[in-house]
C-alpha cells in the first residue's frame, strides 16, 4: 500500500558509493531534509562487487586523469572525516610487454606533465627492481604515485553511518516505480511510499537509464559485467596496486581483467575464469601456485562514451544526474562537486565536459 | 568428458539416485570432493530413528557400505578427490582435481551437496581445540585420533547426545552438554536417560560466556542462573545445526528461498525435485534438513525423476514408484518431523504453485487435513 507525500528537499536516487558520497557532502553543509533510496540494500550492487582501485594514470584524455587525481587527493581528506576506509596510496604500476607500447608510454607521460600529472615510464630493469614478482617479459611499465585502492566496504558503510548522523534518512528495498513532475517538485514514486521533492538526484549507476527514462531523459549509461577471483591469503606478493589486480591488506590477491555486455546478467563463467587466471599468470608467474578461495561478478555502469555523465539536466529545474563507471575512484570529488552546483549554482573545478548535453549534441571537448 | 548423469556429491543421497539412474542403463559419473564415497555415514556409528525401515537397525558406517554395494555392478564413474568448480557459459560443468580444470557435458545433473555444520560463534572461538560436533566425530570414528581428553558440548540436539555417548566410549571426559534453553527437546527421550546414566551434566539455561587458553583452548567459562563456571578443557563442541550446502547451486544459478524449518536457504525444486535451472535436480539434504530416511528418498526420487525424464522409465512406472518413495517419506516423518514434512511441501508450493503436491496420492491432503 503507498502512503502519500511524505515530501524532502531533495531525493537521492541510488545508494551506491556516489549517491552516498552526494548525501554525506551534502549534509554536511546542512542541508535538511535528504533522503537516499535504494532498490536494494547498499553494497548488494556496484560498490559491494569492486576491486576498489583509486586509479588515476593511463585514462585518457589527459584531463580525465587531472579529474580523477583531485579525487584521489581528496580521499584522505574524507577518510578523516568519516573514518578510515583503508585508503591506500600503494602506488600504481601499468606494465606492458610489447616495445610498441613503450613509445606509447612516453607520449602519455608528456601528455600527462603538461597538466602537472606525474607518471613515470620504467624500463624492464627498473620495474623489476620496483615490482620483482612481475614476469621478466615484462618490457616496461609506467608508474604513478597517486594510484591505490580503497575498502568498499567500509567506504560506503562510514558515508552512511557519517550521512545519518547528519539527518539523512535511507530506505532501503524500496525500487522506484516512477517519477513525475510538477510546476515546482517531484513526485517519487516507489514500491514503499510516495514521496514529493523540491530536488532530485539520479545516482543509479548501471541503473541510470531506467530512472531517467520516467522523467522522458535519455542516460546513455549501459551495463558491464566485470568477473573477479580471489586468492586464498598470500605471504606479501605485489608492492603496488597493478592494473588488473592487487594484493588485500588480509594477502588476498584480487584479479580481474574482464568486461563483458550481458545486461544485468550477474553469473560468473569458468571461461571468463580461466582467461583471467592466464592473464594473471602471465603478469605474475608465482600466482600458478596460488588456491584461488571464490570469484564474484559485479554489473557496472559505463556511460556510452566512457566518461562520466554528472550536473545539472537541462531542461528540468532542480534535476541532476551523476553516473559513472569507476564510482570509487571519483566518489569524494563528485560528492563534493555535486554539493556545490546545488547549493552555490557553481563548481570548484568544471565539469562542462561532463555534461548529459554531450549526447544530444556532436561529441565536444573529449 | 561427456556423460548421462552428473551426480555432485557422493553421500548417502548422491549415491541413492546413482542407484535409481545406473540400475536403469544411464551412464552415471559421480564427482565427490573427499576421496571417499558415503559421506558423513562413514563416521556415524550410531543408528537412526527416522531412516527408512530397511536401514533402521544399521548403523551410520554400514548403511553407508551397503549403498556402495549396492550400487557397485552398475559401472559408476567415480570420480574422488573432484570438486565443481564453475559453469562454462556453453552449460558444462567445470570440475577440478585441484590441478587441472576440465568441462563436463552431462544431460542431467543431480546436486546432493549435503549440509554443513554451524558453528556458532562466542569470543575467542577461534582458540585452537574449538570444533563442531560433526568435526571430534570425524577425529574419532574415521581418522582414530582422539581430540583431547576432556570436553564440553555446546548444543542440545540428539546428535550432541550421541557424540557425548561415543566420546565417553572412547575414554573422553565430558563435562556437560550446554543448553542456552530451559529445555531440552529430543525426539527419543531415552538418549537423555542414557546420558545421565553415564553422569554427564545436562547444563540446561546455560549460556556460554568466552574461551580462555594460551595457544589452544584450555578454559570454558559458562554461565548459569547461580553464575559463571570455569571448565577445565582441552577441546570443545559446538552443536548449531546445519545448513543446505550452496555453492553448486549459486553456480548453476538456481532460485533459492528461505525457509528456517529447512536449515535456511534452499534451492527451490519442483515435486520431481528440478530445480529453477532445467535439467538440474537436486537431493538429500540440501533439498531442506528434515530426516535421515528423506536424504535416501529425494535421492532415490530425484534420480527416478531423471530416469523419467531421459525415457528409461515410463510416466506410470515412474509416478508409482515416486508415490511409493513419498509415501515412505511421509510415514517416517509424522512420526519424527512433521514441521520439516509441511515445511517442505510448503516449499514445494512456493515455488510451483498452491495445492501443486495434492498429486502426491493424497499424501498432501492428508496433512492439510
Amino acid at each position: 500500500m503507498t502512503k502519500v507525500n511524505t515530501s524532502y528537499e531533495t531525493i537521492i536516487v541510488g545508494g551506491g558509493v556516489i549517491g552516498n558520497s552526494i548525501a554525506f557532502h551534502l549534509s554536511e553543509r546542512d542541508q535538511e531534509g535528504i533522503l537516499v533510496i535504494d532498490k536494494n540494500f547498499p553494497l548488494s550492487g556496484t560498490s559491494g562487487s569492486t576491486q576498489a582501485w583509486v586509479w588515476v594514470h593511463n585514462k585518457t584524455p589527459a584531463s580525465y586523469a587531472e579529474f580523477s587525481m583531485y579525487s584521489a587527493e581528496l580521499y584522505p581528506y574524507l577518510s578523516r572525516k568519516i573514518g578510515d576506509v583503508e585508503y591506500k596510496r600503494t602506488g600504481g604500476l601499468s606494465p606492458f610487454f610489447t616495445e610498441k607500447d613503450l613509445e606509447k608510454a612516453h607520449k602519455l607521460a608528456q601528455k600527462y606533465s603538461e597538466l602537472g600529472i606525474k607518471i613515470k615510464v620504467l624500463n624492464k630493469e627498473e620495474v623489476l627492481a620496483k615490482e620483482p614478482s612481475l614476469s621478466p617479459d615484462v618490457v616496461g611499465a609506467t608508474f604513478s604515485k597517486v594510484d591505490g585502492n580503497i575498502n568498499p566496504f567500509r567506504l560506503v558503510d562510514l558515508l552512511i553511518r557519517a550521512s545519518k548522523k547528519q539527518g539523512v534518512a535511507y530506505s532501503y528495498y524500496n525500487r522506484v516505480l516512477d517519477i513525475e513532475r510538477t510546476e515546482n517538485a517531484f513526485i517519487v514514486h516507489t514500491q514503499k511510499e510516495t514521496y514529493l521533492c523540491k530536488k532530485l538526484i539520479l545516482a543509479g549507476g548501471a541503473w541510470s537509464k531506467e530512472l531517467g527514462s520516467y522523467l522522458g531523459i535519455h542516460v546513455p549509461v549501459k551495463q558491464v559485467r566485470g568477473q573477479i577471483m580471489v586468492t586464498e591469503p598470500l605471504a606479501p606478493l605485489l608492492n603496488y596496486t597493478i592494473s588488473g589486480m592487487r594484493q588485500a591488506i588480509n594477502g588476498e590477491v584480487l584479479i580481474g581483467y574482464s568486461m563483458e555486455e550481458v545486461g544485468f546478467d550477474r553469473r560468473g563463467t569458468l571461461d571468463v575464469i580461466q582467461e583471467t587466471a592466464n592473464m594473471a599468470i602471465r603478469y605474475v608467474p608465482s600466482l600458478a601456485n596460488a588456491n584461488v578461495v571464490r570469484c564474484f561478478s559485479g554489473i557496472r555502469a559505463m556511460p556510452k562514451d566512457g566518461y562520466p555523465i554528472i550536473g545539472h539536466v537541462p531542461g528540468v529545474q532542480n534535476l541532476y544526474v551523476a553516473a559513472m563507471h569507476s564510482g570509487i575512484t571519483l566518489a569524494p570529488l563528485i560528492g563534493t562537486l555535486m554539493t556545490e552546483l546545488i547549493l552555490d549554482g557553481e563548481t570548484s573545478i568544471p565539469i562542462d565536459d561532463y555534461s548529459i548535453t554531450r549526447f544530444q549534441e556532436p561529441v565536444g571537448q573529449l | 568428458m561427456e556423460t548421462d548423469v552428473l551426480i555432485i556429491g557422493g553421500g548417502p543421497a548422491g549415491l541413492s539416485a546413482a542407484y535409481e539412474t545406473a540400475s536403469r542403463g544411464l551412464n552415471v559419473t559421480i564427482i565427490e570432493e573427499t576421496w571417499y564415497l558415503g559421506g558423513q555415514l562413514v563416521q556415524q556409528t550410531q543408528s537412526f530413528e527416522d531412516m527408512p525401515n530397511h536401514y533402521r537397525q544399521l548403523c551410520g558406517f554400514e548403511i553407508a557400505e551397503n549403498l556402495i554395494k549396492k550400487v557397485e555392478p552398475f559401472g559408476i564413474h567415480v570420480l574422488t578427490d573432484h570438486t565443481l568448480i564453475g559453469l562454462y557459459e556453453n552449460g558444462e560443468m567445470g570440475i577440478s582435481n585441484d590441478r587441472d580444470v576440465f568441462p563436463v557435458k552431462a544431460s542431467k545433473i543431480i546436486m546432493a551437496t549435503g549440509a554443513a555444520e554451524i558453528a556458532v560463534p562466542f569470543p575467542k572461538w577461534t582458540l585452537p581445540g574449538i570444533m563442531t560436533a560433526g568435526a571430534a566425530q570425524i577425529l574419532i570414528n574415521r581418522d582414530r585420533v582422539l581430540p583431547g581428553t576432556k570436553t564440553i558440548l555446546i548444543g542440545s540436539s540428539s546428535f550432541a547426545f550421541e557424540l557425548a555417548k561415543q566420546l565417553h566410549e572412547v575414554g573422553i571426559e565430558v563435562k556437560g552438554i550446554v543448553e542456552q534453553q530451559s529445555d531440552i527437546v529430543l525426539q527419543n527421550n531415552c538418549l537423555i536417560d542414557e546420558i545421565e546414566k553415564l553422569n554427564i551434566p545436562i547444563l540446561k539455561n546455560t549460556k556460554v560466556i568466552e574461551a580462555e587458553g594460551k595457544g589452544q583452548v584450555e578454559t570454558l567459562v559458562i554461565e548459569s542462573n547461580q553464575g559463571p563456571q570455569r571448565i577445565d578443557v582441552d577441546f570443545v563442541c559446538l552443536d548449531g545445526g546445519r545448513n543446505p550446502i550452496l555453492e553448486a547451486f549459486l553456480i548453476a544459478n538456481c532460485s533459492l528461498s528461505y525457509r528456517k524449518i529447512l536449515g535456511g536457504w534452499v534451492p527451490d525444486y519442483d515435486l520431481n525435485f528440478e530445480t529453477s535451472s532445467e535439467g538440474v535436480y537436486v537431493a538429500g539434504n540440501s533439498t531442506g534438513i528434515t530426516s535421515k530416511a528423506a536424504i535416501f528418498l529425494t535421492g532415490s526420487l530425484s534420480g527416478i525423476s531423471v530416469c523419467e525424464s531421459l525415457g528409461k522409465i515410463n510416466s506410470t512406472e515412474a509416478s508409482q514408484m515416486k508415490n511409493l518413495f513419498w509415501e515412505e517419506l511421509y510415514q517416517v516423518e509424522q512420526q519424527v518431523n512433521l514441521e520439516g514434512w509441511n515445511s517442505r511441501l510448503k516449499h514445494i508450493e512456493g515455488y510451483m504453485g498452491p495445492n501443486s503436491h495434492q498429486s502426491l496420492s493424497g499424501i498432501g491432503r492428508k496433512i492439510n487435513g
